[in-house]
């Protein structure tokens, strides 16, 4: 049918089917990327549209829908200031306030919350916070936590009053003592609005490492390097791109959980019209191989096919389609005749390993790794001893066991995984996709296609989010392919129901402890025995249980002795299920782990009457001791023993005792009871935690830098910025070497042909290990420099200087005297000039240690004890991450990730029925928290100078995740004595404690 | 292909009249994904249904009042209506999806729906202006609806309102949810139960009930409510506990 409205000031007409999607219209026919898909059924608002000034979803509007009306998307919002010669009026206040900020982390979602913002302020010049929280309640973000994103609203809506908010600070100078209680004393925005208090700020509060007090860069909460463009809804990310011919994949997916193949007919669907595909396991060569994304070998079985003759869960992959529509694709798949032999499911991990079980993976082409055997569902098994339990068990005073369960959950970017594939003009396979691992992308899947490495390029665009989901080579074959059999540009992309149909997700645990405590509080001995569900695949098995018992149990070594010569056990076996795969995802195994050792600390103090933080603390590790763990396991390789340098947790634990007024609560009968509401109490608690940075001897990150003629730089990573900011702090770090504002480092990440190996976003390592390799190829680049600037002051005359005595700053190469030169003019002097070369440097780095960052989180909460509904009020974490790069980008770090961790304690959970069906389908069912309903989140970052990075950074990405469930487990159970030890903490688990029916 | 008719109609008569030809499509937030096996779509959005009023027996809802119509209305209503509206999506569904809408296509786990039954709603209906009570449309399916539209919704706003619920998380789909609206001083209150099952469930009395009786008889009606989110168990005993708070706090005792 023709449509006619009006958009972004122009009149549209377009010939669409009536039951086009306003925002496939927009995006397929008129190119208008800003308009991002997340979901089809309404509930993420990435889709988001002005329409009339109000903000509607596009996805479940029809562009017949839309006749009629004025359309506004981001792309009329604000440009750039300055095109070459034309000057605009450049960003929006609202756009400059999300940068300012730091509210923008992946973008997907920002220009969907600039147009919400634009149509809040434009009725309500001064919102109150509540009513901005309100204003995005359509808007689901997984990265910030919100708060970042309030803040810009109510900065950006002073601006517009007339008024000027405080500029957000540099650096935070240590406090002289403690933090104190919340937003006292420290330097911060304090935009107001309709006189409401906000409850936190955007710059978290710092404790400045002495070390890191004199750099001049790194520390600073510099502007995202990318957030211009994200905050314009540029075409940045994989779907954001026309291609002349493009076809469209679409997947016939299992209804069986559990079944084999016995024919497929697709003669009706090749024939249908539109169809230029039609792939099933007859057509594609056997190759086995693992979509876990890591580097090789594959730390775990080979066991998947892209199109295989067996089901193993509902969901899993029948047969792929390619056509010139979504709907002649997806009309294609009803035409597909399948003929199942449908074999009994395993749908309870209890069960995978029992005697008569089915086999999974009775498939001759299977590839064990380790301790994998196929043969009982045995898709990984763990067994690391440290020191001797049972000799510590006898010499306990007190054996306290328990069994806890964590669920089945989803890392749910709103970018769901979307690929592009074609052929370029040398026949070489470019694969344009939305991945954390662009280089195992080419690797892993160039055996699959049946093409070497070489001729497979892999392009990284901007990430809408993956927080492990996207460490995986998941779709990519499917894409792949079907440019293979037809020769034409394909584009795949999940829809919100086939993520959770078949996407990964976290691996469920059900986990046993068995601890040794001496009446004192000191720890004898350590034991867990973990059931891992891997699902029906078995990528990262291996690794992401190992993880559960490397850090997980790594903190408790014990007091006194047993200090010395901790007795840890730990043992996990990881079973196959006729379930979709699990995964990477954010915190690898650890959050599972640090929930049931965290909820097992508590139960251990509080049956012996100890504080619960003093008991803690007496058994955690400290700084100058070996990681237990590092001696006996590494991810499947050989371990290498490794000393613990720098340990802030018990300064975090103090800070967080100050910021959250704990003495003052815990233990505090007054402060449990809520006027009024006698069936509501309050409670608090605490979880501490460990993580990793990096997997040593293995985790290789690459970088190359090279000087400009203006004297700005090209910075090319491998490293893949899913929206963490990676690229900003790797370019902090590089300016910082250089003596350059960050506005002249251009960053470029990551390109297989173009930009240096890295082995991608994950285990918690760019900052450090990436940042590393940046470091050093900037300082290759600046012994360039100032040997050239040294013998260009030289020869301007006066005392000669040596390139030693050359100092990098301000743009310029000084000598010790003041004489200088700027960046520019090296640049033409080596370009152009004298002994002309091309300044420049490469450098990788591999790291021989793992350093942890410790963190202590902190919840309250508030229990209604009738229903047991649980209320989260506030989330504190007092994280010791090294130096903090960009206290901006940090602290979005911490706050999206104790949101996820929120949504991991009480409402996030994936669930079966008896045939393998999935209850969680969307974002309505899974629920993961929104902008009206956040707890107050506060971030304390008590840094520590580690000493084998340059800048003293470690880890910081995972460790939000791993302490928030077990914090408000234990805060339900100070305010109501319920111990629950199934995760989430819904209200009828916490009815049935209170009630005795667990 | 599969081809789907889109019709706009200007006037009343002409949408019902194209009635035989595709179903009405209000705000879209539910129909828009789920468009397998229609043949046409009535848009109802010229129609001007959209006003929301005030009379002496309640407020009217046209027949294609936004939520967010509802919410901005709030002054001139109850708290908890203008909050299960709220509940029932964030601010950009809230602009699209219809009161009407929300009856037509929710379940038992929506607020609003909740809230709605526990006021004395009825709906109108064209042709014919007939009105139907809530309760009387709601787990008929297409029975009552079937070529016909909704042109209006009459709440009788009542003295006083509660709606309470449990949910994962303050935003969350109620697991239990609780409506109680006394159209007068301690006389007839109807008490909705929602959070499961296609549609929320009535309870009503001409005169104040004694709150046991109250509580024991959502007990009653919860015993068989057990689905993949909740055992029946527990939302008895949650959903009797809710009636319980809400009637105190209605001085209902």
């Amino acid at each position: 049918m023709r449509i006619e409205f009006r958009l972004n000031n122009e009149q549209v007409e377009l010939d669409v089917p009536a039951s086009t999607p306003l925002l496939a219209a927009l995006r397929d026919q008129l190119a208008v990327f800003g308009v991002k898909h997340g979901c089809e059924t309404g509930e993420c608002g990435a889709c988001t549209v002005l329409i009339d000034g109000e903000p509607v979803n596009s996805c479940v509007l029809l562009a017949a829908q839309a006749v009629g009306k004025d359309l506004q998307t981001i792309e009329v919002v604000g440009q750039h200031p300055e095109l070459g010669w034309r000057r605009t009026e450049g960003l929006s206040p609202i756009q400059e306030a999300f940068i300012e900020t730091g509210a923008i982390q992946c973008g997907y979602c920002t220009p969907a919350m600039v147009l919400a913002a634009q149509s809040l302020i434009s009725n309500n010049p001064n919102p109150d916070e509540s009513e901005v929280r309100e204003a995005l309640s359509g808007i689901l973000c997984r990265c910030t936590g919100y708060l970042k994103p309030v803040q810009a609203i109510l900065r950006a809506a002073a601006v517009l009053r007339g008024e000027t908010p405080e500029p957000i600070d540099g650096r935070i100078p240590a406090p002289a003592e403690l933090f104190g209680p919340p937003n006292d004393g420290s330097p911060s925005m304090d935009v107001r609005g309709g006189g409401l208090e906000l409850a936190t700020r955007v710059m978290p509060r710092i404790k400045v490492a002495p070390e890191a007090e004199s750099l001049r860069i790194v520390g600073t909460p510099a502007r995202k390097v990318d957030a211009v463009k994200l905050v314009q809804g540029k075409p940045a990310f994989a779907a954001d791109i026309e291609m002349r011919g493009m076809l469209i994949a679409k997947i016939l997916k299992s209804p069986l959980a559990h079944a084999r193949i016995k024919s497929i007919d697709t003669s009706r669907a090749r024939e249908h019209p539109g169809v230029a595909a039609v792939l099933t396991w007859e057509d594609l060569p056997r190759v086995v191989y693992s979509t876990a994304g890591q580097s090789d070998p594959i730390p775990g079985p080979l066991d998947t096919f892209s199109l295989d003759n067996k089901v193993r869960f509902v969901g899993d992959r029948v047969a792929l389609v390619a056509a010139e529509s979504v709907q002649a694709a997806e009309e294609a798949l009803e035409l597909i005749e399948v003929q199942y032999e449908e074999l009994t499911p395993i749908l309870d991990p209890r069960q995978a390993m029992a005697e008569g079980a089915p086999k999974i993976h009775d498939q001759k082409e299977y590839v064990d790794f380790d301790k994998s055997d196929a043969s009982r569902n045995l898709a990984a098994e763990i067994h690391i001893e440290i020191g001797d339990v049972e000799k510590g068990f006898e010499q306990a005073d007190l054996i306290v066991e328990g069994e806890y369960e964590v669920p089945k959950v989803q890392q749910a970017s709103i970018e769901p995984h979307v690929v592009l594939t074609y052929w370029d003009e040398d026949d070489r396979l470019v694969i344009r996709t939305s991945t954390q691992v662009p280089f195992h992308v080419r690797r892993q899947l160039a055996p699959v296609l049946g093409l070497p490495p070489k001729r497979i390029r892999v392009i990284k665009p901007r990430i809408g989010g993956g927080f492990g989901g996207k460490q995986e080579v998941m779709i990519e074959d499917v894409a792949a392919h079907l440019t293979i059999a037809t020769g034409r540009p394909v584009r795949f992309e999940y829809t919100r129901a086939e993520e959770f149909h078949a996407a990964r997700s976290r691996h469920p645990m059900r986990i046993r402890m068995k601890t040794g405590v001496k009446n004192d509080g000191t720890i004898t001995a350590n034991e867990m025995f973990c059931l891992s569900d891997t699902g029906a695949y078995g990528c990262h098995a291996l690794t992401v249980t190992g993880n559960t018992g490397h850090k997980g149990m790594a903190l408790y070594v014990g007091d006194g002795e047993f200090r010395e010569a901790p007795n840890i056990l730990f043992h996990a076996d990881v079973v196959y299920t006729n379930t979709p795969p699990s995964g990477a995802y954010r915190g690898y195994g650890v959050p599972q782990g640090c929930w049931a050792v965290e909820r097992h600390m508590e139960t251990i103090a509080r049956q012996l009457d100890l504080d619960p933080l003093e008991f803690r603390l007496k058994n955690a590790l400290r700084a100058g001791e070996l990681q237990p763990f590092s001696t006996a396991w590494s991810e499947g390789r050989k371990p290498v023993p490794e000393t613990i340098h720098t340990n802030g947790l018990e300064e975090c634990v103090a800070q967080g005792i100050a910021a959250t007024g704990w003495s003052e609560k815990y233990g505090q009968e007054h402060w449990h009871a809520v006027s009024g509401k006698p069936y509501l109490r309050r409670g608090i608690g605490v979880a501490l935690a460990i993580h990793g940075t990096a997997i040593p001897y293995l985790d290789m990150g690459g970088a190359s830098i090279k000087i400009n003629e203006d004297g700005s730089f090209n910075l090319l990573v491998g490293a893949a910025d899913l929206g963490t900011g990676s690229d900003t702090v790797l370019a902090q770090q590089a300016a910082e070497v250089l003596g350059v504002p960050l506005d002249d480092l251009v960053i470029y990440s990551s390109d297989t042909d173009f930009t240096p190996f890295d082995k991608g976003a994950y285990a918690s390592s760019t900052t450090y290990i990436s940042g590393a390799a940046v470091v050093g190829a900037a300082e290759k680049v600046a012994e360039r420099i100032r040997a050239r600037a040294a013998r260009m002051i030289s020869q301007r005359g006066g005392k000669a200087v040596k390139p030693e005595q050359i100092t990098l700053a301000d743009s310029r190469a000084s000598a010790p005297d003041g004489r200088s030169v700027t960046m520019e003019e090296v640049a033409l002097n080596a370009l152009h000039h004298e002994d002309q070369e091309q300044i420049m440097g490469v450098a990788s780095y591999v790291s021989p240690v793992s350093p942890p960052p410790f963190a202590a989180q902190f919840a309250e909460v508030t229990v209604d004890i009738d229903t047991g509904q649980v209320k989260v009020d506030r989330l504190v974490l007092a994280v010791d991450a090294g130096v903090i790069v960009n206290p901006l980008t940090a602290s979005g770090q911490t706050e999206g990730g104790m949101t996820q961790a929120l949504g991991y304690a009480v409402c996030e959970e994936m669930l079966y029925d008896e045939a393998g069906r999935p209850r969680e389908l969307d974002f309505t069912d899974y629920h993961i928290f929104a902008a009206q309903e956040m707890p107050a989140l506060e971030t304390l970052f008590i840094e520590t100078f580690e000493p084998s990075h340059p800048f003293g950074v470690k880890a910081l990405a995972e460790i939000p995740m791993d302490g928030v469930a077990p914090a408000v487990g234990n805060a339900v159970l100070d305010a109501c004595g319920a111990s629950v030890n199934v995760a989430p903490i819904t209200p009828e688990r916490v009815w049935r404690e209170l009630e005795g029916k667990s | 292909m599969t081809s789907l008719d889109y019709h706009r109609p200007k006037t009343l008569d002409e949408a019902l009249a194209l009635l035989t030809k595709g179903v009405p499509l209000a705000g879209g937030t539910r129909l828009t994904a789920r468009l397998r096996g229609i043949v046409g779509l009535v848009d109802l959005q010229d129609l001007g249904l959209n006003r929301i009023e005030t009379t002496d027996m309640g407020i009217v809802f046209g027949g294609t009042a936004t939520l967010q119509g509802l919410v901005e209305y709030a002054s001139h209503l109850p708290e908890d209506l203008a909050r299960a509206a709220r509940l029932e999506a964030g601010w950009n569904i809230r602009n699209m999806a219809t009161v009407a809408g929300t009856i037509v296509t929710g379940d038992g786990r929506s607020p609003l729906l909740t809230v709605l039954l526990a006021l004395n709603t009825e709906l109108q209906f064209a042709p014919g202006d007939e009105r139907v009570p809530l309760d009387e449309v709601l787990g008929r399916g297409d029975d009552r609806t079937r070529g016909k539209l909704i042109t209006a919704v009459h709440a009788v706003l009542p003295d006083r309102l509660r709606y309470a619920q449990v949910a994962r998380s303050p935003a969350d789909r109620p697991i239990i949810g609780v409506a109680v609206g006394v159209a007068q001083e301690r006389a007839a209150v109807r008490i909705a139960l929602g959070g499961y099952g296609a549609h929320p469930q009535l309870m009503s009395w001409d005169e104040t009930p004694d709150a046991q009786e109250a509580a024991d008889q959502a007990r009653s009606m919860l015993a068989d409510a057990g689905d993949q989110w909740a055992s029946s168990e527990y939302r008895a005993a949650a959903g009797a506990t809710l009636v319980t708070r809400l009637l105190k706090e209605l001085d209902l005792e």
